[in-house]
């Protein structure tokens, strides 16, 4: 399509945009990169000094780094596969011919539409040591803990509650495309006599691996930048013990308590890098697979 | 044996939905009872009260905060309603050089995370003295990268003809871009509203960096900082979070079709 | 409320436990190039964290009292609410700081290592501000390298406090005063739900129990936790009272933040804390009767305590640094500090105000005793990163991760 003036009108359509991105998002990422190369307090801009690859380096050795490394690594580890198994089942339930089902589609989309900070302060609330949980596991004859101030169970019931609140989001992607697989699929399947679970196996999981692509990549990339839950949960310390800190949240101390926005950018670069590698790996394993 | 797996699938149904439900209702239960009463387990119907809503909205700023939140949620979808439509479109359907430089800048800066530019935005908004102002909350935000891309995929995916006829009727590119593509995009403007709306409603650490009075707090940053300080009275603390928690729940309610829908379309292509 | 100084310093992170108290106005009109002579009107900002109802009417009172005597002045606080520090930081990175701002002693280093506050020695002369009135320890928090950047305003030290009913129950007739008689107390006190003794999991309420044990956490620039002195304290109170006898308790264990709530909700007997905590008591638990002590000394060990103290600096992009001068001169000085007598949140920092609070409240004495042997909480550049490692050592203990202070206090050396 061509027209005369489209020039122009095209470059003030997409102006906007790319002062924004030019300004907040581009200009920013060059910034960053400097400042990660040098000692660079807030306090102080005018007296940067040159770092090399000083803030680099020393993040791989910096014990608590590499702490909030490994508990956002776990945190990934625990929240992805397990968010998705939920969400394909939660999927898979609301699609079914059930009754009540936008009431149930409702219910658990839900937590989805609440803050984390609000999520947050409900499930300290439940989890305190002499909360409704505990009560009824009490009753329960099973043993009960102080959830978020255990050593052991901190990061878990960050992690559970991390699930609890994103289900219903991925629930309703699953279901956008479990409504595009073609009946005809399930239908000539069932002439042949393919169980239920052969249909799910050879023709539903099959079917949305795009889905089940772009909902991992979502989810590992949250995971990676989680922040919110565990800086309310832990009052801005990321206790007990760093248990609950993730590296977003020591970027965020590292820059606004510690005064050192070199090291935090730096760290910001490094999550960057991980977040891309883990996309391309994915991206590869999944071509893989489909050809 | 058919029966049997049934009933475990309503288990599993039901058994869900109370997990979902659980917090909120023991929540809103606790925020309504009085503080004396705050640890027992079951209380009377009757002593259930609405004191402690009362408590937190006259002694706390929590409608200035709803107030704020609004304000910035809303300007924020406003503009990336507008910016990201109009540059989707263009990179859809309009031919200018550096689109395709442009279409790839997009997809690169997806990739990176917030906290990367966090830090020079925020260097750069204090040099500019907009720390703690709506423009340092609402103007870094009015373009999202994942919403251009979403915009652009929706009217490649849009049937060209319809604007070529317009084309030959000598309607301009704006007269085609208002009349015929805006309102083909219905869908896809109202996935993104939810999502930009429900982004920056329940935002957190931005406006948690920026603000500094609790005349400038959004609902997340005002309930936080409430939180810390009354943990002690959980009923009140309970009654704040479901002040928040409440009007969004309320309004999830109303458009739930919607909001479903709109976020199903974004896990499309 | 000066808990929430020390908690800043303690917690690094905490200063968003205020109370949500005023709004700020965050353009005030400092556009008029007044000199101190000149007639003009014009404003000075003073920053702070927001506060409880009772400190801000201390400093309203204050200020009403400056404004009195200079008409062409208006002084306007602007706190902050949430976290300080780091709302601090952007305003002073584009020259936006108001006039005078506070400054906890605990990160006084770092504003005045990298410059970022105005030196006031100069304008102190000028104006007739004479140090030595000044409590040594709490000025010395801010002098760095031969020069003066802020005058303190008022200080805290710990002590013990302890419930009087339950002291009587368990027929217990004195505090302790020794960690013997500190562990047999609360041995005694613990029962009914009601634990002996609570102390945070923080450097800031223990060093004092380390230095009596011939210990230190820094000393020439450098931090010792590692100082094989440091263990005894830790290991008396975290691992032999807390986790062996469980006759005492860190405030999470007992469901609250920190031990004065847990002494206000009678679930412990005796708490270490500072004169905050007695507005605290008023306002949560007026019908409790308690009594404050000073700390129990180790046997053969020197007292020790610690002092926490805030002062209000000055800016160095002030257009009127000589009246900001003037402002800091009369809210520190006799008139300024009577209102803090008057007030009794915290103690006065000069001398001569010190005995008139010791006068107006004996029963408070321990306070003003404790002032004469502590050390101020602040370490130098490394004071957030020290605390926070020696905190963490501390809780190590607590919740099992270490078997006892040399190993835990190691750890956090190694650390840093």
């Amino acid at each position: 399509m061509r027209n005369r003036g489209d020039l122009a009108t095209g470059y003030l359509f997409v102006l906007p945009v790319v002062v924004s991105l030019a300004v907040f998002l581009i200009g920013p990422i060059f910034y960053a990169l400097y400042i990660s190369f040098h000692h660079f307090s807030f306090l102080a801009p005018d007296h940067a000094t040159w770092a090399g690859l000083g803030n680099y380096t020393k993040l791989f050795h910096d014990p608590r780094f590499l702490r909030a490394l490994g508990n956002t690594s776990l945190y990934s580890l625990g929240v992805v596969p397990i968010q998705i198994a939920i969400a394909l089942m939660l999927a898979l339930i609301v699609d079914s011919k059930i009754k009540g089902k936008t009431f149930f589609r409702v219910v658990y989309f839900l937590p989805t539409v609440t803050s984390t900070v609000a999520v947050s302060v409900m499930f300290m609330y439940l989890f305190k040591n002499d909360g409704l949980v505990n009560l009824l596991l009490g009753k329960l004859g099973i043993p009960t803990f102080d959830w978020f101030n255990s050593l052991t169970f901190a990061l878990p019931s960050v992690m559970g509650m991390a699930i609890w609140t994103t289900v219903g989001q991925f629930m309703v992607i699953y279901l956008a495309g479990l409504q595009d697989i073609p009946q005809e699929l399930y239908e000539a399947a069932e002439v042949d006599g393919a169980t239920p679970w052969q249909r799910l196996r050879f023709i539903t999981w099959p079917m949305l691996k795009p889905t089940t692509f772009f909902i991992l990549i979502m989810s590992i990339i949250g995971c990676f930048q989680v922040f919110d839950q565990m800086y309310v949960v832990s009052k801005g310390e990321g206790g007990p013990q760093d248990r609950t800190l993730s590296v977003v949240f020591y970027l965020y101390r590292s820059a606004f308590k510690d005064f050192d926005m070199g090291y935090a950018s730096a760290m910001a670069f490094v999550l960057f890098l991980i977040i891309l590698i883990l996309t391309v790996i994915q991206r590869k394993f999944f071509q893989e697979e489909t050809h | 044996m058919k029966k049997l797996w049934r009933t475990l699938f309503y288990c599993v149904v039901i058994g869900y939905a109370v997990l979902t439900l659980i917090p909120f209702a023991w929540s809103i239960l606790t925020s309504m009872k009085s503080t004396p009463d705050m640890d027992k387990f079951w209380v009377p119907l009757s002593s259930l009260t609405l004191d402690n809503y009362t408590y937190i909205v006259t002694k706390f700023p929590f409608f200035r905060w709803l107030l704020n939140s609004v304000i910035v949620a809303g300007s924020v979808t406003i503009g990336n309603l507008l910016f990201n439509t109009l540059a989707g479109y263009a990179l859809a359907r309009i031919k200018f050089p550096g689109r395709g430089l442009l279409f790839y800048i997009v997809l690169a800066v997806m990739m990176v995370p917030g906290q990367v530019v966090m830090i020079p935005v925020y260097i750069m908004l204090a040099n500019w003295g907009w720390i703690n102002t709506y423009q340092g909350f609402i103007l870094p935000f009015l373009t999202s990268s994942f919403g251009i891309f979403m915009m652009r995929q929706f009217f490649l995916a849009l049937p060209v003809d319809l604007e070529e006829a317009a084309l030959i009727d000598g309607l301009s590119r704006w007269g085609i871009f208002f009349r015929i593509a805006l309102p083909l995009a219905k869908p896809a403007l109202a996935a993104q509203t939810i999502f930009m709306f429900l982004g920056n409603w329940n935002s957190f650490m931005w406006p948690s960096l920026l603000a500094s009075s609790d005349d400038m707090f959004t609902l997340p940053v005002g309930l936080n900082s409430f939180h810390w300080q009354y943990v002690a009275y959980w009923n009140q603390d309970l009654a704040g979070t479901m002040f928040m928690t409440i009007p969004m729940l309320i309004v999830f309610l109303i458009f739930q079709k919607w909001f479903i829908k709109g976020i199903a379309t974004s896990g499309l292509k | 409320m000066k808990k929430k100084n020390v908690i800043t310093g303690i917690l690094a992170t905490t200063l968003a436990m205020t109370a949500l108290v005023g709004c700020s106005s965050s353009s005030s009109s400092t556009d008029s190039q007044g000199s101190p002579s000149s007639n003009e009107k014009f404003t000075l900002r003073v920053g702070g964290w927001s506060s409880s109802p009772e400190e801000q009417k201390m400093l309203d009172t204050q200020i009403a009292g400056f404004k009195a005597t200079h008409p062409n002045i208006d002084v306007k606080f602007e706190p902050v609410v949430g976290d300080y520090l780091q709302k601090l930081q952007p305003m002073i990175a584009s020259k936006t700081e108001p006039d005078i701002f506070y400054l906890d002693a605990n990160v006084a280093p770092d504003f005045m290592d990298k410059g970022v506050i105005e030196p006031i020695d100069d304008l102190a002369q000028k104006h007739n501000v004479n140090f030595g009135d000044y409590e040594d320890a709490a000025l010395k928090a801010f002098q760095w390298n031969g020069k003066t950047y802020g005058l303190p305003k008022d200080y805290n030290t710990l002590a013990l406090f302890y419930n009087k009913e339950m002291f009587d129950k368990a027929g217990i007739t004195a505090p302790p005063k020794n960690w013997d008689e500190l562990r047999a107390d609360a041995q005694k006190l613990t029962k009914d739900g009601v634990t002996g003794f609570s102390i945070s999991a923080e450097l800031p309420r223990y060093q004092p129990f380390l230095v009596q044990a011939g210990g230190s956490v820094y000393a020439d620039g450098k931090a010792t936790l590692n100082n094989p002195a440091n263990a005894t304290a830790l290991d008396f109170i975290y691992r032999d009272m807390m986790v062996k006898d469980k006759i005492a308790a860190y405030p999470k264990t007992l469901g609250v933040d920190w031990s004065g709530d847990a002494f206000a909700n009678q679930k412990a007997a005796m708490v270490v804390e500072g004169s905050w905590l007695i507005p605290h008591m008023a306002q949560k638990a007026p019908n409790v009767k308690y009594g404050i002590a000073e700390l129990p000394v180790k046997d053969g060990g020197k007292p020790s305590n610690m002092i926490f103290t805030v002062a209000y600096a000055l800016s160095k992009n002030s257009k009127h640094k000589d009246d900001a001068m003037d402002l800091m001169a009369y809210l520190t000085g006799t008139e300024g500090q009577k209102v803090t007598v008057e007030g009794g949140l915290a103690l006065p920092t000069l001398k001569a105000m010190g005995k008139e609070y010791a006068t107006k409240y004996p029963e408070r004495e321990a306070f003003v005793k404790g002032a004469s042997y502590a050390l101020p909480f602040q370490y130098g550049v490394v004071g957030t990163k020290l605390t926070d490692a020696a905190n963490k050592a501390a809780e190590a203990i607590v919740l099992g991760a270490k078997p006892d202070g040399k190993s835990a206090l190691d750890e956090a050396q190694s650390k840093l």
